[in-house]
């Protein structure tokens, strides 16, 4: 039999393995592991009733929907925040550049009660959009709002590097051919970021799908309405419905690594655009 | 010091670096390797000095099995490919580097120490340069550095990874015979170079040349 | 997922007029995306000081002083604490054996790496519930042995380390991965043995990206809403860390004080990014310096 690993000079195998492989286990491994025992405790009929029920359905309906909706505006604002960061010059790019990330630094909680303020019907924004019969805040709008801020940076920052490294001498070319801007954006940029826009967009969508800190404060939180799953999670927890809780909990994990594995496909096929 | 490897296997993966590879080296003597590449020059100094370990055969150092023996324990110096200087250290913290982590007993002396290194930089011609940082120097300074680094350690063997591999910079084609002179001055019983066919670093004179086949 | 796409040091901005567009198109496009995030960004961050000081300097401080937030800010102070550096040690490990060697099952253990980014919040706190609570699997045992973990410090602790266990991992992979072990190698063939090189080789060729990701790591760590809120139990000057705190403050229409909490997390959101993008510009400067002198060595 051969050997777990291949050998080498440099030490150290063991130790850093064993103290990596351990530690994730402990973790991550394990408690997932025991969510998934726990939520098949219940009994297929059981399991199915818990997930196919009508509050659970129209959470997952207002989860995604939202998520979906979320990541639209990401895209189409991400990919012109993007193309402005990197090909034009203004005053302050950096900053705006750096601030990009906010949502990554911003604690949810924090980013949850201030849009809920601003949205609120007498909020900053709000008391515009009141008169117009607009409703955010309590409203499943609320929750796109949310979602849309969360899931932000996620565009910008796959497409970015991306069009860095674009090379101009291609758009030159198809400029050369007689080929006038809009056709060269469609025809020869578009396609070149079509991976990494997929790639933003499904890491947006998926941040979404499970955010819960900003969501709770600005969604009003009402069953069939403005409940997110990951909300009715913590319903079932606080009833101490715990077979229940994983069961839904299960819902949302098998549905993260679908979206895992697609987003590992979109960056491979990303990638080997790139490289080739 | 006298080098001897016998019957040398290798595989990565499906590819056969060496197969069956015996040659030997008297002490003191100068040699280059040469093949074409992919002919598992590298693979073979690698195995010499204990950074890879061989599938099969036996490396031999002054008759002396060797095959076993830690990289830190050959006394083996060498120069890589593209000389993998510290960059966070200084030319000076690269050549004391290999001094400065002697155990505390056989460790020698601040002063000490700077002595050997600085008598190492004007021996390859850079003391000039002790404060500077590796991203500063030019690949030609880059190499002697490496080379003095190496030789810190008073290495019994003296492996150069294609050493002359960037022929077009001037610097490199000065330190060739640096290297074959300054590694003689400093008294070593033997020493190792190789370098790739068809270019013209003929400042550098193995003593023999010993040809790579590929398999 | 964040850690996919915060890669330390990618940008390198050239910016050529040969083709472009025209001025108004230009224009237009910049005006489009600040007002987007100005909109999305900026306006949230401003409400957040705006409403801490509504009621005025005294109120503010006043609400930061007292016991039941002063023990927030102290819990959430530990929890990072703790779950920074066991997961910059964890980190370490992992990506050292990663990068340095090749052996069965690493693409499962960087999968494996990766998974929390891709888990709610809400399942993180979830998932040691159902393992440590009252009902979960070591449940009977921790009552018997008189040990809590879920709504006590441990459990904060643990759902922190949880959603903060990729960012160090992910920033130092790819760094190792492109630094190669020719260093390492170098350093054996000088006599110096394993932790000599360790240490005195590998971190110091790696600082900035750890440096790098143990901010991201702490912002999260000291962020966290949705899983320390699992399994916290809310329990006022106990188990409340500072968001938790921010949430149950706002629910009972203390909007200044609320607001004030989170002025300070804000803070340090703002600091995080500062301190992010002083890295990333050291990397870019860094890199060109390698570049250049590549350039003149060929």
């Amino acid at each position: 039999m051969r050997s777990l690993r291949k050998p080498s000079v440099i030490p150290g195998f063991g130790l850093s393995l064993g103290f990596a492989a351990f530690y994730a286990s402990l973790i991550v491994f394990i408690p997932l592991a025991a969510l998934f025992a726990k939520a098949f405790t219940l009994t297929w009929a059981q399991f199915w009733d818990t997930v196919l029920h009508p509050q659970a359905l129209a959470s997952y309906r207002l989860s995604l929907g939202a998520a979906l909706i979320g990541a639209s505006i990401n895209l189409v604002f991400g990919f012109i925040v993007a193309w402005v960061l990197v090909r034009y010059n203004f005053f302050g790019k950096k900053i705006v550049d750096a601030l990009v990330d906010l949502p990554f630094a911003l604690p949810t909680a924090v980013a949850g009660i201030a849009l809920t303020t601003l949205y609120a019907p007498q909020g900053w924004i709000g008391q515009w959009l009141t008169p117009l019969g607009i409703k955010v805040a309590y409203a499943p709008l609320g929750v796109v709002v949310a979602l849309t801020f969360i899931g932000l940076p996620f565009v910008v920052r796959t497409v970015q590097p991306v069009l860095e490294e674009l090379e101009k001498e291609i758009e030159e070319a198809a400029a050369s051919l007689g080929a006038n801007r809009w056709h060269t954006f469609r025809r020869i940029l578009f396609p070149a970021l079509l991976p990494a826009l997929l790639t933003g967009f499904a890491l947006s969508f998926a941040r979404a799908v499970g955010e819960y800190g900003s969501v709770v404060f600005i969604s009003g939180n009402m069953p069939f309405k403005t409940e997110i799953t990951p909300l009715l999670i913590v319903t079932k927890l606080e009833q101490y419905n715990y077979a229940g809780a994983a069961a839904l909990a299960v819902v949302l994990l098998v549905f993260s690594f679908i979206l895992l594995l697609l987003i590992n496909l979109l960056q491979h096929w990303s990638n080997k655009r790139a490289g080739g | 010091m006298s080098i001897e490897v016998k019957n040398i296997e290798k595989q990565f993966g499906q590819f056969k670096a060496l197969d069956n590879v015996s040659l030997s080296f008297p002490t003191g003597e100068l040699v280059a390797l040469l093949g074409p590449s992919g002919c598992g020059k590298t693979t073979l100094l690698r195995i010499i000095a204990g950074l890879e370990n061989p599938d099969g055969g036996v490396v031999h150092f002054h008759g002396e099995d060797a095959t076993h023996v830690h990289v830190r324990q050959r006394q083996v110096g060498f120069v890589f490919q593209h000389y993998a200087l510290f960059r966070h250290m200084t030319v000076f913290d690269n050549v004391a580097f290999g001094l400065t982590v002697r155990p505390r007993g056989k460790r020698p002396g601040k002063k000490e120490i700077a002595e050997r290194v600085h008598e190492l930089l004007r021996l390859v011609q850079l003391d000039w340069l002790a404060d500077r940082y590796p991203d500063q120097l030019s690949g030609g300074q880059r190499q002697r550095i490496a080379l003095a680094r190496a030789l810190a350690v008073e290495p019994k063997v003296l492996l150069l990874d294609e050493p002359f591999w960037c022929t077009r910079c001037q610097s490199a084609q000065r330190s060739a015979p640096l290297v074959a002179s300054s590694s003689r001055r400093a008294a070593y019983h033997f020493n190792f170079c190789y370098s790739r066919p068809g270019r013209g670093d003929g400042s550098c004179r193995p003593d023999r040349g010993v040809e790579q086949r590929q398999n | 997922m964040a850690g996919n796409v915060s890669t330390l040091g990618r940008r390198t901005t050239r910016i050529n007029h040969a083709v472009t567009e025209p001025l108004w198109v230009q224009l237009s496009l910049i005006t489009v995306a600040l007002v987007f995030l100005a909109l999305f960004l900026v306006v949230p961050l401003v409400a957040v000081f705006k409403e801490a000081f509504s009621k005025g300097a005294e109120v503010y401080f006043a609400s930061l002083v007292e016991p039941d937030a002063w023990h927030a800010i102290k819990l959430t102070l530990l929890a990072a604490a703790i779950s920074v550096p066991l997961n910059v040690i964890f980190g370490v490990s992992a990506a050292w054996a990663i990068t340095k060697f090749r052996f069965r099952g690493k693409q499962a253990l960087i999968t494996l790496i990766d998974l929390p980014f891709a888990v709610s919040p809400v399942v993180a706190g979830l998932i040691y519930v159902l393992l440590f609570g009252a009902q979960g699997w070591l449940g009977p045992w921790l009552a018997d042995n008189d040990l809590k973990i879920i709504f006590a410090v441990p459990g904060i602790v643990l759902a922190t380390i949880f959603v903060t266990f990729p960012f160090v991992a992910r920033e130092l992979i790819p760094l190792m991965e492109e630094q190669g072990t020719s260093y390492e190698e170098a350093s054996l063939t000088l006599g110096a043995s394993g932790w000599q090189t360790f240490w005195r080789v590998t971190i110091p060729s790696i600082k900035w990206g750890l440096l790098y990701g143990i901010i991201l790591c702490n912002a999260r760590a000291m962020g966290e809403f949705g899983a320390v809120s699992v399994v916290s139990g809310h329990i006022r000057g106990q188990t409340n860390t500072l968001p938790l705190h921010i949430e149950i403050l706002y629910n009972e229409y203390q909007f200044a004080a609320s607001f004030a909490a989170a002025s300070i997390l804000a803070g340090l959101a703002l600091v995080t990014l500062v301190v992010k993008s002083l890295l990333e510009w050291q990397h870019t400067r860094d890199r060109e310096k390698a570049a250049r002198a590549a350039a003149q060595q060929s």
